[in-house]
């Protein structure tokens, strides 16, 4: 199986299992609040822990550090060119679809 | 939380610069990085769908506001992986690499992880990329509202739509925009494990 569909396929487990755990809670009666709560804080772990193990790999890449001044140059270019182009095609959309400036349709 | 990442990165990165050879517990770290990356993404990704399908309001809400909510999470996206291909001209690296670094959408959390693998350069900057795009979405949300549209806000933070630039949405446009942030937010989220794979596998 390939990276992604495997990242995807963990993803849509999760989605089925939160399903069923809502429409469980629905017919039991059932809060599942330990079930947010685990959620939330193993989130909050894995995501530190990920962070820290990547930024061990940065650190110990020599490149990164050769390269360091202009790396921050090219990340701003890119954000800035995807988000004003991304902000300019959903206006386009906008427009095309007919939502005024506050989000309301216009024939609604 | 944004606090707490950049602390941990900066951490890391210090503990794999200074401590390596000293240290074996870091050697360790950087030898088995890419399974350590792995599990971690696997646990991470299930405990995100859990709360998504958690949300039976949610997908309830945007099949009342209809098709149309989908097509502007797809402009954005397709928007900022444009933008992301036509600056690549100017930089040492290739297309699908800077596009792969715009296709975190403010993800910072997940989207340097997957390319940690692939280069720890590209990674690096994507760190740096995604950082930037929410917190320049902080920034251009209240000034998007005013003069441009409420709509258009949510594409600013892309993934980051329907969690940490929610509130700043919100408060800068109006309750009905919700229900387009948080489209928005959950299919650029979904769709961040799938492009970047796919783009730096070519």
């Amino acid at each position: 199986m390939s990276y992604t569909a495997k990242l995807l396929s963990i993803m849509a487990v999760g989605i089925l299992v939160g399903i069923l755990v809502d429409k469980n809670g629905k017919k039991t009666g059932k809060e599942w609040n330990w079930l947010s709560k685990l959620s939330g804080r193993v989130q909050t772990f894995v995501v530190i822990y990920l962070i820290f193990v990547l930024g061990v790999r940065i650190g110990a890449d020599e490149q990164v550090f050769e390269q360091l001044d202009r790396l921050w140059i090219v990340a701003l270019v890119i954000t800035v060119a995807g988000m004003s182009l991304g902000l300019a095609l959903v206006h386009l959309l906008r427009k095309a679809l007919k939502f005024d400036k506050e989000g309301v349709k216009a024939d609604d | 939380m944004t606090k707490v990442i950049l602390l941990t990165v900066v951490a890391g990165i210090l503990c794999g610069r200074f401590t390596t050879e000293q240290l074996s517990l870091f050697q360790w770290i950087v030898e088995h990085n890419g399974l350590l990356i792995d599990w971690g993404l696997y646990a991470l990704l299930f405990f995100v769908g859990l709360d998504m399908g958690r949300n039976e309001t949610v997908f309830m809400d945007m099949k009342k506001a209809g098709w149309r909510i989908l097509l502007f999470p797809v402009a954005s996206i397709v928007g900022t992986l444009l933008g992301a291909a036509l600056v690549s001209v100017f930089f040492p690296y290739r297309v699908n690499e800077c596009m792969a670094i715009a296709a975190g959408f403010g993800w910072y959390s997940l989207a340097p992880v997957l390319l940690a693998e692939y280069s720890s350069v590209i990674s690096a900057i994507c760190f740096l990329a995604n950082v930037m795009r929410e917190l320049l979405s902080f920034i251009f949300i209240p000034i998007v509202a005013k003069r441009v549209g409420y709509i258009e806000t949510t594409s600013l933070a892309g993934a980051a739509a329907m969690d940490t630039c929610l509130a700043v949405t919100v408060r800068a446009t109006h309750q009905r925009i919700v229900i387009y942030a948080i489209a928005c937010g959950m299919i650029t989220g979904t769709l961040v494990p799938v492009i970047i794979p796919l783009l730096i596998s070519f």
